[in-house]
């Protein structure tokens, strides 16, 4: 199993980190940090999508599915925006 | 509409927040009031956002060498060291139609009401978004929201006393978190009203409730025994069981 965390402190104040995680080819997500995000239950629909967005080679398209996934889950989110994760996930990526 | 304000009460973290919780489900079903509490914590304890991972965010050792508890919150936010005897924590909570729906006015306006209570001790406070109070440029007010079922919470702390040496022995604070404040160190981040008050707690609770009331129709009442039977069950289910204070 492999870790890699990636911690960012965005405009406004908040902090979120990304722990990556692989095991064999299954890679999972976790975010984490002071951001506040509704329903809170629903986080985990940001970490599976981020983890689909890593088999993405386009940057945009991962901006643009995360983005769809977060409205279509009616996920209301303070503290960061989905660029920032996303530039969070493409320097993990690199 | 009529508020429900509790006296200043002491309970340990997961009843805490449990409370807040239960009171939350209660004006879910139509059953509670609009409520207003103040309350300690004790012992003292550290509640972590609900997205921090505890591990990132908390010196466990620490908080079991001196007898601190820790609970995670259903709010989102960061860690608070929450000393018994060295704050004040409120909690509103009422129907999501009550209060602002936009989230950076409705903290501005929850957060008034300290500041209007600091001001009446003749300190100066300023409102910082997205969730702080500041004294001198120092935080001494930290709050969190949560909208859920059409139920707003919010819950914040006012700093009275400051025991730096512990709060930042507890609390770890990240290098990135620092960054860009002109500081030196988290301790010089953070003040007590103590630093520009003499005032008594009652005199600093009285002034609290006087501001959170302010044009509204309230009275005091306890907790109903459903509330205080849904929040025991939430103690065990939720805020004491380590499932849930561990899942991140």
């Amino acid at each position: 199993m492999s870790t890699l965390v990636i911690e960012r402190k965005v405009k406004g104040g908040k902090l979120f980190r990304l722990r990556i995680n692989k095991i064999n080819e299954a890679i999972s997500v976790q975010l984490t940090g002071d951001f506040f995000l509704e329903p809170d239950e629903a986080i985990v629909v940001i970490e599976r999508e981020l983890a689909d967005c890593l088999r993405l080679t386009n940057r945009k398209e991962a901006e643009h599915r995360l983005a769809m996934a977060i409205d279509q889950a009616g996920l209301r989110i303070t503290g960061f925006e989905v660029v920032d994760i996303i530039d969070a996930l493409w320097e993990a990526r690199s | 509409m009529i508020w429900r304000l509790v006296r200043f009460e002491y309970h340990d973290a997961a009843m805490n927040m449990a409370l807040d919780e239960a009171v939350s489900n209660g004006i879910e079903r139509l059953t509670s009031p609009p409520t207003i509490r103040f309350y300690g914590w004790k012992p003292s304890a550290v509640s972590i956002g609900r997205f921090q991972s505890l591990e990132d965010e908390v010196d466990l050792d620490g908080c079991k060498e001196l007898g601190v508890e820790v609970v995670r919150r259903r709010t989102g936010g960061g860690a608070v060291f929450h000393d018994s005897e060295g704050e004040i924590t409120y909690s509103l909570i009422a129907p999501e139609d009550l209060i602002s729906r936009d989230i950076n006015a409705s903290y501005q306006e929850i957060c008034g009401h300290v500041i209007s209570a600091l001001a009446a001790l003749g300190v100066e406070a300023h409102f910082a978004p997205i969730n702080d109070i500041l004294v001198g440029g120092k935080k001494i007010s930290g709050s969190a929201q949560s909208r859920r079922n059409s139920v707003f919470l919010q819950h914040g702390t006012l700093l009275l006393d400051l025991d730096t040496k512990k709060m930042f022995r507890l609390l770890k604070i990240s290098d990135a978190k620092m960054a860009g404040k002109n500081i030196s160190s988290a301790e010089e981040r953070v003040t007590g009203l103590r630093a520009y008050s003499d005032a008594s707690k009652e005199r600093v609770l009285a002034e609290l409730q006087k501001a959170f009331t302010s044009g509204k129709q309230f009275s005091y009442c306890p907790w109903s025994g459903t509330e205080l039977q849904e929040a025991s069950r939430l103690v065990s289910e939720r805020y004491a069981n380590e499932e849930w204070t561990q899942e991140r």
